[in-house]
């Protein structure tokens, strides 16, 4: 026993040193380093993965319902109900340092990603032949989305595709122009559209497809048409005429042609943006969230949704109410303009419309989760006459009450609770919001082949094609291409409003400085007790919320982020601001 | 029984005493045997072992003799007889040799003595456990329990030394004398005194860095929960600052010289807040580079040691110390009632132009008589309620030669003001082993487990505290029918949050192991070895639970209480989370220390590794249906079920080394240093190397003073200088990091898929901070410990400190770039201590010790934006950081051509608005004028004053402390929005306006110098911009603790089986003497709504088995 002391230690001491180093060789455990990625099929698979979920994103203001989506310019008001800002984009009064929905920075991360990915997927021999194709399509995709949004926003941007390695590489890049970076876009879509197949597997859809990419680029070329140079019309016409009449014919369908019952096509045009319907064969490219949870997800189901709308139902954030310019931009049923000076049409406004109408805005009187909303500025019980706390009148001080006196119904879907218990929980989940569908395309291929050579036969055919699903009848026959052009520019703004297309759609008709200039105007809708039969009637006025002033050229673009032009000494801030 | 055994054998065992010889008595019948049979049988009964040469003698003569209870001596003398042989003992072993003069069978070696003597302090009071050695031997003894010895010396004219710790060392030659009878003194000044340093103790006159120390004893009448609130005012150059009183979470922060140090218990990295306070022998504060050196890159910021108790040789006692106390909070902010409130509202809207007070008399009465519909609550006073805590400790300590111990059993309960629902709980258990396993080796095996439970109904004290601040005392708290009301302000009811709905559990366990082997090398003096295990294991459990709970709002005009539950879900909900963390440290220590004449020699070596890491696991369900808070007990629904966990590894590895060396304990020479690794770091960025040296002069040795004054008992002369590090930055910083999300939801069915992602840039350079460590300091004793003095001055260089990149990368570049090690910083102070100890009488003596440090940084270089360093007066580069920037005030406008002919302000100033100093001279007030106004809320001085004054059986302890140098702005947060605090400030922030707040300038009180600016019900920004004039000097000098003992007569107590008997009042927070802060708030406080100080009022026994 005694002799072993000596021995432990010695043995101890020993043993202290004679160690390998290993136990300073630790592996990190929440990480995985850039080898392991790209030496693992599963690991690239989830690189993709990450490259859609961070520029398909619920705070990208293109592919969720937030953001300009609130803010739709001349198709609805949005002020503090329950946000806490004012809408910024009402008077485009803000600068460089302040500037809404700032996407530089986030784009550019996401541009570094997919460039990473383009890399390392050339050089991977871990994924076979057509999973390299696949992927490189993917990612050629989203990287023509970036700087397509980017264009679209800031004009010319720095081009940068390859990763950059601040040791290595000169990484002060200048702005390429409009026409430098609109080509780099059509690239990328080319590009992706010989990548990707036509068609998806159940379980992997929401993967771009070659639809998805010619029809971006279609509307790429009909973008840059309006801001660059009109010859680009023809392309954007052959490119939709892909859909249309060419190789993708009949890939993709209205959804809920063909009805004629007037309640059905209601119906069917409402449901086609709700998630029970997700998918359908209309949609050319949505972006995928979550269903099934709890809804806050920033989406219209929660914060659109009217506030207080009836007895034990949740309700929404209510802040955002539809303009009375979109209102009365529907027509009446029979195919004409709504008009105020007609007495009848003014005392029942919302009588014989067209039933998008119905399916997309929420109006005094409707029906709501079980409940009549009250959107009246009174309301007479027992013959008295109240004015204070209506649920969600226009004077009720409940900041969830609407201030245009309508609600947005498009993209609501009756049965979600959306109420007080749900809103503080989770991230966004919900309805997939659709980028891009066939009554777009059919709508670009009129637009840009009635530009091309005036309305023929195509273009009346797409455009009815559009107005008979929603149970319009077709336009008259004979128009002149500027007529043309105006029907057309009055579809889309019916059938694509709050799908984030409006903003683009002005800046690229150059129509800002009229439409954007124009006072915003809601309804009052109030109840009027005859003093001699004591009926009660109810009447509408039209009254001003808010001016909205906006100045082209230079509210056609955002300006380039402060940051941005700090760190980067090569760029320049777009005209004006 | 070959001689190469017996010198392997002589070797572990040489250093041995005779002890076993002279104890061991055999009975042995040896009629008929040889002597080799006979030597067999005595190692056969025995442990002894005989050495010798065969051939010497005749091993088969015959021996005849039977032995009853014979000693070894005679055993031998009588087997022998005849033989030319010698022999000699070596505790177990015999050897015998030839002997060549032809002399008789002779015992070789020392004419033993036998000497019996009694050791006592200069009272007269026995000391037990005094070291008796036999000076230049290895023989030796402890006093037991009446201080009494015997030993065998081996000559008449031996020297025997007598130590203890607290006395001084004396050496008594015995000069035949065979009883002897000594008295020690005190070691006042500490001559003796030992301290531990970085792995090994040092005897204080030898030491040459800058070391603090402080003893438990002297710690333990700060009564306080949380060891790191002992420290501060007691210790020079400390720094602390208790930023809650909230039970289990009051730990202080602390600063040594102006940095967070690394804290060690028992040289082991692991927790010490929680540590029992009884359980704690001592805590000492290493700050130069000397000191620290041993601690390589972790080292830089100061390096805490707290030593834990151990047994001591002696009798065996057992002590109880049982404590209650009555806590309150020390400072809460005085609102003002619901009247005065609305009738400061009425002043207010009239001075906002309205004609009419809002609230008429006839409202403000109903306020006054109080209903359901017209509350007036006090909320402080319903819910800062005084509190109990209480303490038991039971400790075992004493041990014999062989094995000593200390085992304690701690228990401390901590009550919560909010209520009895919220309570803190903790118990400890210490239990340190010693054992001599032989003479030369010492085995020590240590315990120690705390565990403590905390419960709590809403997870954070400060959230609570600000909803308590922004409660209005309009608003009712129960209603006359016991219904718990709902709370507008806060959306919930503070009862109901109180008292049901929600529960908070956080239960922590401590758990650390060591065993250390200790093994002196006998072959070579000085020399030994040990190896030290520790396992540390840490299990933290968090619950919370959280049930419905139904509040009501009393509707007027109906008559009705309408109920509200809109603050939880309609069903309980769970989450629970659990985080593990082990730690393993080896160390094996080579240590000599040897004396050669007058050159003293020390010298170390440590091989340290540290490894581990740590795992959490969270888990949460909702929509329970049985009020069961398990988690198998909620919905089945996989959407209202959550999990996630995590893990990480780390390792470091170092070699220490410091040799010591002293000529006469004059001239004193240190060099020390390590060799360092982590795992932090990229491979060819791990190591480093971080040298120290330090020399040392203590001039009292000189004979020019040692002559000239006498009254000078030490004085020494201090300089050291080394490389110390401290580890920043993230964890594998040089790798690329991908990192996994939940990415894509793809498919018709909507299936979320993982997805990775570059998580940052590599940085592959990212390496410690270095800090180059100078400091120049003497200790002073004078007549007797009378005045004793230790000064200190220091500067560090800190450089490599982490700083966002330089390189300007634009946004495009798509990834943040990782920090680097760039910055540079000065940090200078010094630090001071003067003590005193008067010995009036035996009866009555007095303990004075003053501390103070003062530190101060200057940040050289920290990549300034040219926007500030450009101008002078903003730049930091070259100051203190944590300054605060504002403008400056010169009261308040007294009128309006007072404002006419001022800087413009803006276009709505009015009379009784903040007036601000145009600094630049431009004729208006905008951010251009702002200058620095105010220092870090951090002090930069900390100084406190302890007495210690004992008079026969009273005795009596007191501590002030006190901080300079450290400004408070009242408005912190309110960029957060932290209405509370921006409270402080606005009156009608919450509708809550302060007492403090009637001293407003208004149109009946112009005074410019009011406290508060115009009032107003609206938020006049352009007074509560960020100025001097809410900037608040949060220095303070406060009575910490006193403390009255009175021990009672031992000869009464002794009659109930007590030795000693101790009881005691303690108050903690007694008295702040001074404080810069509004006497609402207290001076230590973090913020406005952090969980307030607690006053408290204790009485305890301490009783001596």
């Amino acid at each position: 026993m005694k002799k072993i002391h000596l021995n432990l230690i010695v043995l101890i001491m020993l043993s202290c040193f004679s160690c390998n180093d290993d136990f300073l060789n630790v592996s990190p455990r929440d990480f995985i380093t850039d080898e392991a990625v790209w030496t693992s099929g599963t690991a690239t698979k989830m690189f993709i993965n990450d490259i859609y979920n961070s520029t398909f994103h619920v705070n990208a203001p293109l592919y969720s319902f937030t953001a300009v989506n609130n803010q739709q310019f001349d198709n609805m008001f949005t002020d503090d109900a329950g946000w806490n800002f004012k809408d910024p984009w009402t008077t485009f009064n803000f600068t460089a340092s302040n500037a809404p929905f700032n996407r530089w920075n986030d784009c550019y991360k996401n541009i570094r990603k997919v460039n990473i990915g383009i890399e390392k997927l050339s050089e991977s021999d871990v994924i076979t032949a057509s999973e390299k194709d696949r992927y490189l399509g993917d990612l050629h995709f989203v990287r023509g989305m970036i700087y397509f949004e980017l264009l679209r926003f800031y004009g010319g941007v720095p081009l940068i595709n390859k990763p950059l390695d601040r040791f290595e590489d000169d990484i002060l890049y200048s702005r390429n122009t409009a026409e430098e970076t609109f080509s780099f876009v059509i690239n990328e879509f080319q590009a992706a559209a010989d990548l990707l197949p036509v068609n998806v597997d159940d379980s992997e859809y929401g993967r771009a497809t070659r639809g998805a990419a010619l029809g971006m680029l279609a509307e790429a070329y009909l973008h840059c048409a309006g801001t660059i140079d009109s010859k680009y019309y023809a392309d954007a016409a052959a490119t939709a005429n892909i859909f249309v009449s060419g190789e993708l014919q009949g890939r993709y369908r209205l959804f809920g042609e063909g009805e004629t019952d007037p309640m059905k096509i209601r119906e069917n045009y409402h449901n086609l943006f709700l998630e029970p319907y997700e998918g359908n064969e209309e949609v050319i490219f949505d972006v995928q969230y979550e269903n099934n949870k709890l809804r806050w997800h920033k989406g219209y189901q929660t914060v659109a949704a009217p506030g207080v709308p009836g007895v034990n139902q949740g309700y929404g954030w209510g802040n955002s109410g539809p303009s009375q310019g979109l209102v009365d931009e529907y027509e009446m049923k029979d195919g004409s303009a709504f008009d105020w000076n007609n007495p009848e049409q003014a005392a029942d406004p919302y009588a014989n419309r067209d039933e998008r109408f119905y399916a997309n805005i929420l109006y005094h009187g409707n029906m709501w989760k079980g409940a009549v909303l009250s959107l009246s500025s009174n309301r007479f019980d027992n013959g008295v006459e109240i004015t204070n706390n209506l649920p969600n009148g226009l004077h009720s001080t409940k900041k969830e009450s609407t201030k245009t006196g309508y609600y947005l119904k498009k993209h609501q879907w009756e049965d979600v609770i959306c109420g007080w218990e749900n809103r503080g929980q989770g991230i966004g989940d919900g309805g997939n919001v659709i980028v891009l569908r066939y009554a777009e395309i059919l709508l670009i291929y009129a637009e840009a082949k009635n530009e091309v050579s005036g309305p023929d036969v195509s273009v009346y055919e797409a455009i009815n094609k559009v107005r008979r699903r929603a149970g319009q009848p077709d336009l008259a026959a004979g128009l002149s291409q500027d007529e043309m052009r105006q029907k057309i520019r009055h579809e889309r703004r019916v059938e694509l409003c709050f799908e984030n297309k409006r903003f683009f759609d002005i800046v690229r008709w150059d129509i800002g400085d009229d439409v954007l200039n124009q006072p915003l105007m809601g309804i009052d809708a109030h109840y009027v007790k005859d003093a001699s039969t004591g009926e009660i009637n109810i009447t509408y006025t039209q009254w001003k919320i808010v001016d909205k002033v906006f100045s082209a050229p230079k509210n056609n673009l955002l300006p380039i982020p402060q940051n941005a032009i700090d760190q980067n000494p090569k760029l320049n801030q777009n005209p004006g601001w | 029984m070959k001689l190469t055994f017996f010198l392997i054998c002589s070797i572990s065992f040489y250093a041995s005493g005779s002890i076993y010889s002279q104890n061991t008595k055999l009975t042995l019948d040896s009629r008929g045997t040889t002597v080799l049979e006979l030597m067999e049988q005595i190692e056969s009964k025995s442990h002894f072992l005989f050495l010798y040469h065969p051939g010497d003698f005749d091993l088969n003569k015959k021996v005849n003799k039977n032995f009853k209870n014979a000693s070894i001596d005679k055993i031998l003398e009588t087997a022998f007889s005849g033989e030319q042989i010698s022999y000699e003992i070596f505790d177990r072993q015999i050897l015998i040799t030839k002997n060549e003069e032809n002399k008789p069978v002779t015992k070789v070696g020392i004419q033993e003595k036998k000497v019996t003597g009694i050791v006592t302090d200069e009272d007269g009071l026995p000391i037990p456990g005094v070291n008796v050695v036999v000076k230049g031997t290895t023989i030796g003894v402890i006093t037991d329990g009446d201080g009494k010895f015997e030993l065998t010396v081996p000559s008449d004219d031996a020297i025997l030394a007598f130590s203890f710790i607290g006395f001084v060392t004396q050496e008594l030659p015995l000069n035949g004398k065979s009883s002897v009878s000594v008295i020690l003194r005190d070691d006042i000044i500490g001559l003796e005194e030992v301290v531990a340093v970085g792995y090994g103790v040092q005897k204080r006159i030898n030491m040459t860095g800058s070391v603090a120390a402080v003893k438990g004893d002297e710690l333990k009448t700060v009564n306080v929960a949380n060891v790191s609130n002992s420290i501060g005012g007691q210790v020079s150059g400390i720094i602390t600052r208790q930023t809650s009183g909230e039970p289990g979470n009051d730990a202080a922060e602390i600063y040594v010289r102006g940095t967070k140090p690394l804290v060690l218990v028992d040289g082991i990295q692991r927790e010490w807040n929680k540590l029992n306070m009884q359980d704690i022998e001592s805590i000492t504060v290493l700050k130069d580079a000397t000191a620290v050196a041993p601690y390589g890159l972790k080292g830089a910021n100061g390096v805490i040691l707290v030593t834990t108790k151990r047994g001591e040789t002696g009798k065996v006692t057992l002590s109880y110390n049982g404590e209650y106390g009555w806590q309150k909070p020390t400072n809460t902010p005085e609102f003002m009632n619901a009247v005065d409130g609305l009738r400061l509202r009425n002043q207010a809207l009239i001075m906002d132009g309205m004609p009419d007070a809002v609230f008429s008399d006839d409202i403000l009465r109903e306020y006054e008589i109080g209903s359901d519909a017209y509350p007036n609550t006090d909320w402080i006073g319903n819910y800062l309620k005084s509190s109990g805590t209480y303490k038991q400790n039971v400790a075992v300590s004493g041990g014999s030669e062989t094995a000593r111990a200390f085992v304690s059993l701690g228990y401390l309960n901590q009550g919560n003001m909010f209520g009895t629902k919220d309570k803190y709980n903790r118990y400890n258990i210490t239990s340190n082993l010693d054992f001599k396993v032989t003479n030369t080796t010492d085995v020590s095996v240590d315990i120690n487990l705390i565990t403590d439970k905390d419960e709590n109904s809403y997870g954070s004290a400060e959230v609570q505290m600000l909803d308590l601040y922004r409660l209005r005392a309009i608003e009712p708290d129960v209603y006359s029918n016991g219904l718990p009301a709902f709370q507008s302000s806060i959306g919930w009811s503070m009862y109901g949050k109180i008292h049901g709905g929600k529960k908070f559990t956080t239960k922590k366990d401590y758990q650390n192991v060591g065993l250390t082997l200790n093994q002196e090398i006998p072959f070579i003096k000085g020399l030994s070895l040990k190896a030290n295990v520790n396992y540390d294991k840490f299990f933290l459990d968090n619950k919370s639970w959280s049930e419905p709970f139904l509040s009501y709002s009393y509707n007027q005009a109906t008559d009705e209480y309408e109920e509200h539950n809109a603050w939880l879900s309609s069903k309980p909900s769970l989450s629970q989370n659990s985080t593990i963390r082990t730690f393993y440290t080896t160390q094996g220590f080579v240590n000599y220390d040897n004396q050669f004449g007058k050159h003293g020699i020390q010298a170390l070596a440590v091989y340290e590794r540290r490894w581990g890491g740590q795992r959490n696991y969270a888990a949460s369900r909702t929509q329970y249906d049985v009020c069961i808070p398990e988690l198998n007990m909620g919905s089945a629904d996989k959407a209202n079920q959550e999990n996630s966990g995590s893990s990480s590894e780390t390792g470091q590895d170092g070699i220490i080394f410091r040799a010591t060396y002293n000529y006469n304990e004059k001239y004193l020479l240190e060099v020390a240093g390590r060799f360092d690794r982590s795992s932090k770091y990229a491979p060819d960025k791990r190591s480093a190397f971080f040298p120290s040296a330090s020399i040392g002069w203590r001039l009292s040795e000189e004979g020019f003073i040692k002559n000239n004054i006498p009254s000078i008992n030490n004085l020494k002369l201090r300089a050291s200088h080394g490389k110390s590090g401290t580890p920043v930055g993230e964890e594998f910083a040089y790798l690329s990091k991908y990192l996994v999300n939940n990415a894509y939801v793809w498919g018709v069915d909507g299936i979320p898929e993982q997805g990775v992602y570059e998580g940052s840039e590599p940085n592959t350079n990212l390496t410690w901070e270095t800090v180059w460590k100078t400091n120049l300091g003497f200790d002073l004793t004078m007549w007797d410990g009378l005045f004793g003095m230790t000064f200190d001055v220091y500067r560090d260089y800190r450089s490599d400190k982490i700083l966002a990149p330089n390189a300007v990368v634009p946004v495009e570049y798509g990834i943040g770039l990782s920090d680097e090690n760039a910055g540079k910083e000065e940090r200078y102070g010094f630090d001071l201590t003067l003590s005193n100890y008067t010995k009036i009488s035996s009866d009555f003596s007095v303990q004075n010790n003053f501390v103070f440090g003062f530190t101060r940084n200057k940040q050289l270089e920290i990549r300034e934006a040219p926007g500030t360093y450009n101008i002078p007066r903003f730049r930091e580069t070259g100051n203190p950081t944590n300054q605060i920037r504002g403008y400056k005030t010169a009261g308040l406008f007294v009128d309006q051509e007072d404002i006419d002919n001022w800087a413009y302000q803006g276009s709505s100033v009015l009379p009784g608005d903040v007036k601000y100093v145009d600094i630049n001279g431009d004729g208006k007030i905008n951010s251009e004028d702002e200058v620095v106004i105010g220092r870090g809320r951090i002090p930069e001085i900390m100084y406190g004053y302890n007495l210690n004054l004992r008079y026969k059986r009273l005795d009596v302890n007191m501590l002030v402390q006190g901080t300079g140098n450290s400004d408070f702005y009242m408005g912190w947060g309110s960029q957060n929005a932290n209405q509370a605090e921006r409270g402080v400030r606005f009156p009608f922030e919450n509708d809550k306006p302060l007492e403090a707040h009637a001293d407003s300038w208004t149109t009946d009180n112009p005074d410019p110098n009011a406290p508060y600016p115009r009032l107003s019900t609206s938020n006049r920004t352009q007074n509560y911009l960020r100025s001097d004039y809410w900037i608040r000097n949060s220095s303070y000098v406060r009575l910490k603790t006193v403390e009255i003992g009175y021990n009672f007569n031992p000869v009464l107590t002794r009659k109930i089986y007590m030795q000693n008997v101790r009881a005691y009042l303690n108050l903690y927070n007694v008295w702040t003497i001074y404080s810069g802060m509004p006497k609402d708030f207290d001076p230590e406080n973090k913020t406005y709504n952090t969980y307030p100080q607690q006053f408290i009022t204790s009485v305890g026994l301490n009783i001596t088995f």
